[in-house]
Protein backbone atom coordinates (compact mmCIF):
# COMPACT_ATOMS: atom_id res chain seq x y z
CA UNK A 1 0.00 0.00 0.00
CA UNK A 2 3.09 2.07 0.28
CA UNK A 3 1.93 4.34 3.19
CA UNK A 4 3.23 7.72 3.44
CA UNK A 5 2.11 10.09 6.93
CA UNK A 6 2.11 14.39 7.20
CA UNK A 7 1.59 15.03 10.42
CA UNK A 8 -1.31 18.37 9.49
CA UNK A 9 -1.69 19.21 13.18
CA UNK A 10 -0.63 18.27 17.02
CA UNK A 11 0.38 18.93 20.48
CA UNK A 12 3.52 18.14 22.00
CA UNK A 13 4.62 17.36 25.64
CA UNK A 14 7.81 16.27 26.81
CA UNK A 15 9.22 14.85 30.33
CA UNK A 16 11.94 12.90 31.71
CA UNK A 17 12.71 10.07 29.20
CA UNK A 18 9.43 10.10 27.55
CA UNK A 19 7.29 12.78 25.50
CA UNK A 20 3.78 12.42 23.68
CA UNK A 21 2.51 14.12 20.37
CA UNK A 22 -1.30 13.96 19.99
CA UNK A 23 -3.07 15.16 16.56
CA UNK A 24 -3.98 14.41 12.91
CA UNK A 25 -2.52 13.27 10.43
CA UNK A 26 -2.61 12.41 6.63
CA UNK A 27 -1.40 9.06 4.91
CA UNK A 28 -1.33 8.90 1.23
CA UNK A 29 -1.95 5.51 0.20
CA UNK A 30 -1.99 4.14 -3.24
CA UNK A 31 -2.60 7.31 -4.26
CA UNK A 32 -5.64 7.82 -1.70
CA UNK A 33 -5.67 10.45 1.19
CA UNK A 34 -6.71 9.48 4.40
CA UNK A 35 -7.03 11.67 7.87
CA UNK A 36 -6.81 10.28 10.82
CA UNK A 37 -6.07 11.25 14.47
CA UNK A 38 -3.06 10.14 16.26
CA UNK A 39 -1.43 9.67 19.59
CA UNK A 40 2.43 8.68 20.10
CA UNK A 41 4.17 8.33 23.22
CA UNK A 42 7.70 8.04 22.83
CA UNK A 43 10.23 6.71 25.53
CA UNK A 44 14.22 6.91 26.02
CA UNK A 45 14.72 2.84 26.04
CA UNK A 46 18.61 1.59 25.62
CA UNK A 47 19.87 4.87 24.63
CA UNK A 48 17.17 5.16 21.57
CA UNK A 49 13.81 6.86 21.48
CA UNK A 50 10.43 4.15 20.94
CA UNK A 51 7.27 4.22 20.91
CA UNK A 52 5.68 3.23 23.79
CA UNK B 1 37.42 22.39 46.97
CA UNK B 2 34.47 24.09 45.64
CA UNK B 3 30.89 23.45 46.78
CA UNK B 4 29.31 21.65 44.29
CA UNK B 5 26.78 23.57 42.25
CA UNK B 6 22.84 22.52 43.40
CA UNK B 7 21.87 21.61 39.84
CA UNK B 8 24.72 19.22 39.62
CA UNK B 9 23.48 17.34 42.70
CA UNK B 10 19.56 17.21 42.14
CA UNK B 11 18.33 14.49 40.24
CA UNK B 12 14.63 14.22 39.06
CA UNK B 13 12.50 13.08 41.94
CA UNK B 14 10.52 9.95 40.68
CA UNK B 15 6.65 9.67 42.04
CA UNK B 16 6.40 5.96 42.45
CA UNK B 17 2.95 4.53 41.28
CA UNK B 18 1.90 0.73 40.68
CA UNK B 19 0.03 -0.54 38.05
CA UNK B 20 -3.24 -1.01 40.40
CA UNK B 21 -2.86 3.05 41.39
CA UNK B 22 -2.87 3.80 37.74
CA UNK B 23 -6.01 1.99 36.56
CA UNK B 24 -7.72 3.94 39.91
CA UNK B 25 -6.94 6.70 37.75
CA UNK B 26 -9.35 5.63 35.68
CA UNK B 27 -12.00 4.81 38.43
CA UNK B 28 -11.39 8.93 39.05
CA UNK B 29 -12.26 9.86 35.95
CA UNK B 30 -15.52 7.60 35.66
CA UNK B 31 -16.71 8.78 39.34
CA UNK B 32 -16.23 12.53 38.25
CA UNK B 33 -18.22 11.63 35.00
CA UNK B 34 -21.16 10.84 37.30
CA UNK B 35 -21.15 14.21 38.80
CA UNK B 36 -22.14 15.20 35.59
CA UNK B 37 -20.45 18.46 35.87
CA UNK B 38 -18.19 19.07 32.31
CA UNK B 39 -15.67 21.43 35.30
CA UNK B 40 -15.35 18.26 37.52
CA UNK B 41 -14.38 15.93 34.21
CA UNK B 42 -11.86 18.68 32.86
CA UNK B 43 -10.70 19.30 36.37
CA UNK B 44 -8.99 15.34 35.97
CA UNK B 45 -6.99 16.46 32.96
CA UNK B 46 -3.45 18.24 33.54
CA UNK B 47 -2.80 22.09 32.32
CA UNK B 48 -1.43 21.03 28.93
CA UNK B 49 -3.68 17.95 28.42
CA UNK B 50 -4.97 16.87 24.66
CA UNK B 51 -8.45 14.93 24.42
CA UNK B 52 -8.81 13.67 20.80
CA UNK B 53 -12.38 12.42 21.90
CA UNK B 54 -15.04 9.38 20.89
CA UNK B 55 -17.43 11.75 19.35
CA UNK B 56 -16.03 14.73 18.35
CA UNK B 57 -13.11 15.40 15.58
CA UNK B 58 -11.62 18.60 16.99
CA UNK B 59 -8.48 18.10 19.09
CA UNK B 60 -8.75 19.23 22.50
CA UNK B 61 -6.00 21.17 23.76
CA UNK B 62 -7.35 23.70 26.23
CA UNK B 63 -9.29 23.07 29.47
CA UNK B 64 -12.29 25.03 28.39
CA UNK B 65 -11.96 22.90 25.00
CA UNK B 66 -12.06 19.98 26.98
CA UNK B 67 -15.00 21.11 29.39
CA UNK B 68 -16.64 22.01 25.93
CA UNK B 69 -16.95 18.17 25.24
CA UNK B 70 -17.91 17.15 28.39
CA UNK B 71 -21.06 19.50 28.22
CA UNK B 72 -22.34 17.16 25.29
CA UNK B 73 -20.97 13.99 26.04
CA UNK B 74 -22.59 14.06 29.72
CA UNK B 75 -25.88 14.70 28.49
CA UNK B 76 -25.43 10.60 28.00
CA UNK B 77 -24.83 9.86 31.55
CA UNK B 78 -22.20 7.61 30.18
CA UNK B 79 -20.39 5.33 32.59
CA UNK B 80 -18.05 3.29 31.32
CA UNK B 81 -15.82 -0.10 32.44
CA UNK B 82 -11.87 -1.10 31.04
CA UNK B 83 -12.44 -4.41 29.50
CA UNK B 84 -8.65 -4.79 29.11
CA UNK B 85 -5.77 -2.70 28.96
CA UNK B 86 -1.77 -2.21 29.20
CA UNK B 87 -0.01 0.09 31.84
CA UNK B 88 3.75 1.18 31.09
CA UNK B 89 5.10 3.67 34.59
CA UNK B 90 7.11 5.74 33.77
CA UNK B 91 9.27 8.27 35.87
CA UNK B 92 6.03 11.23 37.15
CA UNK B 93 4.23 9.56 33.80
CA UNK B 94 1.95 6.28 33.21
CA UNK B 95 0.05 5.05 30.09
CA UNK B 96 -2.95 3.25 30.02
CA UNK B 97 -3.90 1.61 26.84
CA UNK B 98 -6.82 -0.52 25.72
CA UNK B 99 -10.69 -1.10 25.40
CA UNK B 100 -13.29 0.42 27.47
CA UNK B 101 -17.17 0.51 27.27
CA UNK B 102 -19.06 2.97 28.44
CA UNK B 103 -23.01 2.07 28.96
CA UNK B 104 -25.24 5.35 28.99
CA UNK B 105 -27.53 5.99 31.72
CA UNK B 106 -29.96 7.76 29.60
CA UNK B 107 -30.71 4.89 27.34
CA UNK B 108 -28.66 2.14 28.52
CA UNK B 109 -26.85 1.69 24.87
CA UNK B 110 -23.75 0.45 25.08
CA UNK B 111 -20.42 1.87 23.19
CA UNK B 112 -17.19 -0.02 23.36
CA UNK B 113 -13.82 1.87 22.37
CA UNK B 114 -10.20 1.79 22.33
CA UNK B 115 -8.65 4.64 24.65
CA UNK B 116 -5.06 6.01 25.91
CA UNK B 117 -4.14 7.49 28.61
CA UNK B 118 -0.96 9.35 29.67
CA UNK B 119 -1.32 10.43 33.06
CA UNK B 120 1.15 12.28 34.62
CA UNK B 121 2.58 14.00 38.16
CA UNK B 122 1.37 17.63 37.95
CA UNK B 123 1.51 19.76 40.89
CA UNK B 124 1.41 16.87 43.50
CA UNK B 125 -1.13 14.63 41.81
CA UNK B 126 -1.95 12.31 38.92
CA UNK B 127 -3.74 14.23 36.13
CA UNK B 128 -4.34 13.24 32.42
CA UNK B 129 -1.99 14.63 30.00
CA UNK B 130 -3.54 13.01 26.54
CA UNK B 131 -6.70 10.62 26.25
CA UNK B 132 -7.60 9.41 23.19
CA UNK B 133 -10.56 7.52 22.30
CA UNK B 134 -11.91 5.48 19.53
CA UNK B 135 -14.87 3.57 18.41
CA UNK B 136 -13.82 0.05 17.30
CA UNK B 137 -12.59 0.10 13.70
CA UNK B 138 -14.34 -2.62 12.33
CA UNK B 139 -17.36 -2.65 14.28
Amino acid sequence: MKPQGVILSGDIITGCSWAQDAGIYEFTIDGFKVKARYTFVYVYEDGEWKIS
Amino acid sequence: MPEPLLFETTKPTCQSISSTEVRDLFTLWNNALATLNPATVASRYSKEAVLLPTVSDTPRNTNALIADYFVEFLKKKPQGVILSGDIFIGCNWAQDAGIYEFTMGKDGSKVKARYTYVYIYEDGAWKISQHHSSVMPEA
